[in-house]
């Protein structure tokens, strides 16, 4: 756990803070997870200085670039140079909401580039465009639903948003589920139906085989051989 | 995370919570349920009327040990922390 911290370029006031209250963020990442995702960190301009901001280092290398890549389209990723925690945030969540207030003219910058703090919180924005002479908040949510496109991303993170009356263990159990390694068994199942397939193509073109056996075939053949007049047909006058 | 609802937490702050969260940290807690509980119940009835605020902000602080996280806020008189906690949570990082 030493190393860890010692990896953390934080002051002694904040490692202070780790020790007494947050260690357990450090406890689940490996050194050579907390290097990497450091390294990212610092290569896109995000430096953790709080002890409260190491929970983003529980997310992977990955998770975090993927993030980066989706408001990098609208080049606002200065939401995480400003507040490293927003890396936690569910970024289509943030990004439909800057698209939706770019597209009504909404201000969701402060003079000094921080973000206001709608963007963020759900009951804030439900105020925030509830207020909104544009639109209310039923076409707002319909609008966001349409929107946006973002190649490959969009649907697999909004199926995960939840509804309104979720049960929210059987989202669990259903996220839990994405994230296990499935039973081998199921595998070898799909492996088997290939196979099965595979074997039933094969007869059939055995059945073809044998069907042309005795037929030969011209490999040369002549435009002569196309004319009507070749197979018995007239020509139209 | 239902047990979450025994605390008077509503089914939009959860889903909030797990849509924010790294993984991780969401899984962390599910397996330490009863210490995660354990530690709520000391701020509920200690009178720390914004619990779920201080959770939701400070979850992975909730996976402490019980008697450190208790070490914590027992240091103070109870009235007063009560007090300062509902004006500004961010005073958990000091105590």
């Amino acid at each position: 756990m030493r190393d860890k911290l010692d990896l953390l370029m934080l002051n002694n006031d904040e490692k202070l803070k780790i020790e007494e209250k947050f260690l357990a963020t450090l406890s689940l990442i490996s050194c050579e997870e907390l290097r990497e995702v450091q390294a990212y960190l610092q290569k896109e301009g995000v430096n953790i200085t709080k002890a409260r901001e190491i929970k983003v280092l529980a997310n992977s290398k990955d998770e975090i670039a993927k993030k980066f890549s989706i408001l990098n389209e609208i080049h606002e990723t200065d939401i995480y140079r400003n507040d490293a925690t927003m890396i936690n945030r569910n970024v289509i969540d943030i990004y439909k909401k800057i698209q939706y207030c770019k597209q009504i003219g909404k201000k969701y910058r402060r003079e000094d580039g921080t973000y206001e703090p709608f963007l963020f919180s759900e009951k804030l924005w439900q105020e925030a465009v509830s207020k909104s002479p544009v639109m209310n908040i039923e076409e707002v949510n319909t609008h966001l639903e349409e929107s946006p496109k973002i190649e490959g991303l969009v649907k697999e993170e909004v199926k995960s948003e939840p509804e309104e009356a979720i049960d929210t263990d059987k989202y669990m159990d259903i996220k839990e589920y994405n994230n296990q390694n499935h039973d081998i068994d199921e595998l070898d199942a799909k492996t088997t139906d290939f196979a099965t397939i595979r074997k039933e193509l094969e007869g059939q073109l055995a059945e073809l085989d044998a069907l042309s056996n005795g037929i030969e075939f011209n490999d040369e053949i002549s435009f002569a051989d196309l004319e009507p007049e070749s197979y018995g047909m007239g020509r139209a006058s | 995370m239902k047990f979450l609802e025994k605390y008077d937490f509503n089914k939009e702050e959860i889903a909030d919570f797990l849509n924010n969260s790294p993984k991780k940290l969401i899984d962390a807690i599910k397996d330490n349920k009863k210490l995660v509980c354990e530690n709520i119940n000391y701020l509920k009835e200690l009178g720390v009327t914004n619990y779920q605020q201080i959770f939701l902000e400070y979850y992975d602080m909730f996976l402490m040990d019980h008697s450190n996280f208790v070490k914590i806020f027992s240091k103070y008189e109870p009235q007063d922390l009560i007090e300062k906690l509902k004006k500004n949570i961010k005073i958990v990082e000091y105590l």
